[in-house]
C-alpha cells in the first residue's frame, strides 16, 4: 500500500502507554491542595522536563488528567505536581496515599523561556504559581542570568496561599523580590490586600529589560499582560500558560484545539501576542 | 518634603513639571507610622490626602462583632484619601499602617483653594483623583470575580 | 505495466484473489436503507443496479436500469470505520504486586482490501495520515492497519447532488494513494471496467485476473465518463479566500443565524472522513484490570471543552464556528491542506440540512461587503 509517510512499525512505540510513579510524598498546601512527589517504579530514568510542562496522570480506574510539574527541573529523580481537588480524577488524586501508584506520561507541552540576560517577572495567581515554580527553581541555580528576579503572586485568602515556607525562605534571599498578595485578608494577615498588578511594580525590575512569565485564570493573565505592556514591558517577552481539556496529550483527539494550536503540543505556554486576540474574541 | 523618590513610584508626581513638583515640594510635609498605627479613622473629617513614599497601608471598615476587614491595601506611589476632592469630605474607610510607613502629606483646603485659583492645578488634580479611583474600581471588581475560586 | 479491462463476468474473480490473499474483503453493500461500508463475501453483497439520490438531509436508494456495481456515490460510513475504529481498546492496566502494569493492546491488524473508495476518500485517507502518523507522533493502531490495506479505488461515473470533490481537488478520478482502481464501463450491452495498478502489490493480483489489455479506445471512454461526472457535481465552492474569510468571520454575529438552525447533534462529525476527534475513557471490571479505551467524539457536544465545571465552546453558535473554521482554516495551519474533501456527507446527513458550502459562501459574501 503506497502511503504518504512510510513508516519503520519497529519505531512506533504506544504513545498512550504510561508508565508507574510511586507517591513518597503528600504535602497539604490548602484544604483543597495537595503537592505530591513521586518516582518512578519501574526502574527506568527519571523524567526529565523542562519549566513549563506537564504530564498525564493516571488513577487506576478512575481517569487521567493533564498537570502541570511543580518540582525542581535539577532533580527530576523526585516528580513533583501540586493538584487542586475540582473534578473526578483530581479528588482520586487528593486522596491517594504514601506509596500508592500512579500512571504518567510525558513530558509535554512547551515550556517557559529561560529569559537568560533578562529580569525575569513571575506573576502567578493561585493554583499558577505551581507550573512556575520550577522557574523560581531554575532561576535561583543559575542567578548570574538575571539581574533582577521577582515573583508577585496573589492568592484568595492568606490560608490558600501555595508553598507557604517556601515563599518565607525566598522572601528572606537577597537575590529575590517576593511580594504576595490576596484577595481577602485574615485575621492576623499583614500584608497586602487587592489584586496582584500593582505588586509587579514594586518588584523593581526594570520593564524594557524584563521577560514576563505570567499564570493563572485566564481573566487575570490577560489583565496582568496588558498592564505589564502598558507599564513598558515588551510584548514578545510576555508568556502565558492556557489550559484547555485534554484527553490525549499528544494532539491526536482534538480536545485541546485553541483556534488553530493544540494547546498540548504548540502550548501551555505561549506567547501572549499570539494569543490576545483568541481571548479577546472569547470561546475560541 | 523632598519628593524625587516618588517620581518612581507615583504617577501624579511623575507627571509634574518642574513648577508643579516645586509646588508640591513646598506643600508635602512627611509622616511616618509604625505598624498598627491608624492613619485616619472612617468617617473623620477629610482634611489631609496623602502619597504613600514606602510601605503598606490597609484601607479598613469596622464591622459589628467581626474584626476590622481589610478590603484594600496600598503600596508605595499611591494616592489615598480621595474624599478631600468629593463631598461630604469625610473618610470612606479607616487606614492603617501594616508596616513601618512613609508618607507625604497634603493639606486639603489649601489644596482645594489653590485648584479654585489654578485652572491647571485643578485639572491636574481631578486628573490623578480620577485615575486613582478608576483604578480602584477596576482592581475591585477583579478581586469581586473571585478568579483563584475553585469555581 | 499497462491496464486491463476485465469484464462484469469476471468481476469475483477480483474478490477471490483479495481473499486468496488473505484479505478480509470490505466494501461497499446495502444495510438500513442506505449504503454503507462492511464485509463483502460475493459480488451479490453489491449494491447492483442501485443508485442513489441525495440532497440536503435527504438520501434515498433508487433502482438503475443497469448492472452498475458503483452506481451511487457515498453513504453515512467512512473508511475511518476501519482505521481509527469507533472504539478501540489501547491498553490494558493490572493491578499487580502493588505497582500498576501497563500494556499496549495492539495486536496484528485485519488485513482489510478497501473495495470501492472514492478519490474523495483517498484523499480524506491521506488527510487522516497526517493526523495519526505524521510528523511528530504516531498512532501504532492506525499504522498497522493502514500499512496493511489494500486500497481498490473506484473513478466515480456518478457525481451526487451534495458531491463537491470538483472544487476541492479531490476528484472525481484518482490519481494516486490506490494500489488498483476501477473505472466502470457501461455501454449497451457492454460492460467492463478499466483497471489500472498504483502500486507493486496492486500490479501483483492484477497480473492474475484475466482480462484484455487496455485500448485508446478504453482511455478515451474513462476521461470521457470522469469529465462527465466533473460536469454535474451537485455543489462548488471557491476555495481562494476561505482561511481569510474564515478566520475575519469569527465575531458572534455572523453564526447566529446557522446556529438557530443547527440541532448539536453530531451528525456531521460522525459522517465526515477527516473528522479524527475522539476520547479516552478507561475503564474497570470488578476485579481490578482496567482498559483504556479510546471513542469517536465530536465538537459538538458540550463536554467537549469541559474546563473545572463550565465548557468553553458551551453554545451552537460557537461550536458550528470551531467545526467549519477547523476544517476550511485551522486545518490549514496544522495540516498544510483544507480538512474537507467535498464528499458532502455532511450536508446529506443534516437533519437540518445545513448545507456547508452554502455556509461558506455566506461568509464569503458577508466579507466581501465588508472590506468595500
Amino acid at each position: 500500500m503506497t502511503l504518504t509517510n512510510e513508516l519503520d512499525m519497529s519505531t512506533v512505540a504506544e504513545p498512550m502507554l504510561p508508565r508507574p510513579f510511586r507517591v513518597i510524598a503528600k504535602r497539604a498546601e490548602t484544604h483543597d491542595t495537595i503537592t505530591l512527589d513521586l518516582e518512578a517504579a519501574d526502574g527506568g530514568p527519571p523524567l526529565i522536563f523542562l519549566p513549563g510542562q506537564f504530564t498525564m496522570v493516571y488513577v487506576h480506574g478512575v481517569g487521567e488528567v493533564p498537570l502541570s510539574i511543580s518540582g525542581d527541573p535539577e532533580q527530576p529523580e523526585i516528580l513533583t505536581h501540586t493538584v487542586r481537588a475540582v473534578g473526578g480524577v483530581t479528588n482520586a488524586i487528593f486522596a491517594l496515599n504514601h506509596r500508592d501508584v500512579v500512571g504518567i506520561r510525558g513530558p509535554f507541552g512547551t515550556s517557559w523561556p529561560t529569559g537568560i540576560g533578562k529580569d525575569l517577572v513571575i506573576v502567578a495567581g493561585g493554583i499558577g504559581l505551581a507550573p512556575v515554580r520550577p522557574v523560581i527553581y531554575q532561576a535561583l541555580a543559575h542567578r548570574d542570568r538575571h539581574y533582577c528576579v521577582g515573583l508577585a503572586y496573589g492568592a484568595r485568602t492568606p490560608s490558600e496561599v501555595l508553598y507557604r515556607d517556601e515563599l518565607r525562605e525566598w522572601n528572606d534571599r537577597p537575590d529575590i523580590n517576593i511580594e504576595v498578595t490576596v484577595d481577602r485578608g485574615e485575621r492576623g494577615w499583614r500584608g497586602s490586600v487587592g489584586v496582584v498588578t500593582p505588586l509587579v511594580e514594586r518588584l523593581r525590575c526594570s520593564a524594557g529589560e524584563a521577560v514576563a512569565i505570567i499564570c493563572g485564570p485566564e481573566v487575570m493573565m490577560k489583565i496582568v499582560a496588558r498592564t505589564l505592556g502598558d507599564r513598558g514591558v515588551q510584548r514578545d517577552n510576555i508568556y502565558v500558560s492556557l489550559e484547555r481539556n485534554m484527553k490525549c496529550g499528544i494532539g491526536l483527539c482534538g480536545h485541546c484545539q485553541f483556534g488553530s494550536d493544540f494547546m498540548c503540543k504548540d502550548g501551555p505556554v505561549v506567547p501572549y501576542t499570539a494569543v490576545e486576540k483568541r481571548l479577546e474574541i472569547g470561546s475560541i | 518634603m523632598n519628593l524625587a523618590d516618588l517620581r518612581a513610584s507615583s504617577d501624579l508626581v511623575a507627571g509634574l513639571n518642574d513648577d508643579e513638583f516645586e509646588f508640591f515640594e513646598s506643600l508635602a510635609t512627611e509622616t511616618t507610622l509604625k505598624p498598627d498605627e491608624v492613619l485616619f479613622r472612617e468617617n473623620g473629617e477629610a482634611k489631609r490626602f496623602f502619597i504613600v513614599a514606602r510601605g503598606i497601608l490597609a484601607l479598613e471598615v469596622e464591622r459589628a462583632a467581626k474584626p476590622s476587614t481589610t478590603v484594600q491595601t496600598l503600596g508605595d506611589g499611591a494616592l489615598l484619601g480621595l474624599s478631600w476632592r468629593l463631598t461630604p469630605h469625610r473618610w470612606m474607610w479607616t487606614a492603617r499602617a501594616m508596616t513601618e510607613t512613609r508618607l507625604a502629606v497634603f493639606d486639603a483646603s489649601f489644596m482645594r483653594a489653590e485648584c479654585e485659583r489654578n485652572p491647571d492645578l485643578d485639572r491636574l488634580m481631578w486628573k490623578a483623583v480620577a485615575e486613582e479611583a478608576s483604578k480602584r474600581l477596576h482592581h475591585t471588581r477583579i478581586q469581586l470575580l473571585d478568579l483563584y475560586g475553585s469555581g | 505495466m499497462p491496464a486491463k479491462v476485465v469484464s462484469f463476468e469476471k468481476f469475483p474473480t477480483l474478490l477471490g484473489a483479495l481473499r486468496e490473499s488473505g484479505h478480509t474483503v470490505v466494501g461497499p453493500t446495502i444495510g438500513e436503507k442506505s449504503i454503507v461500508y462492511d464485509e463483502i463475501q460475493t459480488i451479490d453483497d453489491l449494491p447492483i443496479g442501485v443508485g442513489e439520490l441525495q440532497g440536503a438531509g435527504s438520501y434515498e436508494l433508487t433502482q438503475r436500469d443497469d448492472n452498475a456495481l458503483f452506481g451511487y456515490t457515498v453513504g453515512p460510513t467512512t473508511w475511518k470505520k476501519y482505521l481509527f475504529p469507533p472504539h478501540e481498546t489501547l491498553l490494558s492496566v493490572k493491578d499487580v504486586d502493588g505497582t500498576l502494569l501497563f500494556e499496549s493492546t495492539a495486536g496484528e491488524p485485519t488485513k482489510y482490501a478497501f473495495l470501492g473508495v472514492r478519490p474523495c476518500e483517498i484523499a480524506a485517507m491521506e488527510i487522516q495520515d497526517q493526523v495519526f502518523i505524521g510528523s511528530t507522533v504516531q498512532d501504532p493502531h492506525y499504522a498497522s492497519t493502514r500499512s496493511a490495506a489494500f486500497t481498490i479505488a473506484v473513478n466515480c461515473a456518478v457525481a451526487g447532488e451534495t458531491c463537491f470533490c470538483a472544487s476541492m481537488g479531490t476528484g472525481p478520478s484518482a490519481e494516486s494513494g490506490y494500489d488498483l482502481v476501477l473505472t466502470e464501463v457501461i455501454d449497451g450491452p457492454t460492460h467492463e471496467f478499466i483497471i489500472d495498478a498504483g502500486s507493486t502489490a496492486g500490479e501483483t493480483l492484477l497480473e492474475d485476473i484475466e482480462g484484455r489489455p487496455a485500448t485508446d479506445a478504453d482511455a478515451t471512454a474513462m476521461s470521457s465518463i470522469i469529465a462527465d461526472t466533473a460536469r454535474h457535481m451537485g455543489r462548488s465552492l471557491q476555495t481562494d479566500d476561505v482561511y481569510d474569510v474564515l478566520l475575519s468571520s469569527l465575531e458572534d454575529h455572523n453564526w447566529t443565524e446557522v446556529a438557530a438552525r443547527c440541532l448539536s447533534c453530531t451528525n456531521c462529525t460522525l459522517v465526515c472522513p477527516t473528522c479524527f476527534c475522539s476520547t479516552m475513557e478507561d475503564v474497570t471490571d470488578l476485579k481490578g484490570t482496567a482498559t483504556r479505551q479510546r471513542r469517536w467524539d465530536s465538537c459538538f457536544t458540550m463536554e467537549f471543552t469541559n474546563l473545572h465545571q463550565h465548557s468553553v465552546r458551551s453554545t451552537t453558535a460557537t461550536q458550528y464556528r470551531q467545526w467549519i473554521t477547523h476544517k476550511f482554516a485551522y486545518w490549514q495551519d496544522q495540516f498544510d491542506v483544507i480538512g474537507c474533501v467535498g464528499c458532502g456527507r455532511c450536508v446529506t446527513w443534516c437533519p437540518a440540512g445545513i448545507d456547508i458550502t452554502d455556509e461558506v459562501k455566506k461568509l464569503q459574501a458577508a466579507s466581501k461587503v465588508v472590506s468595500v
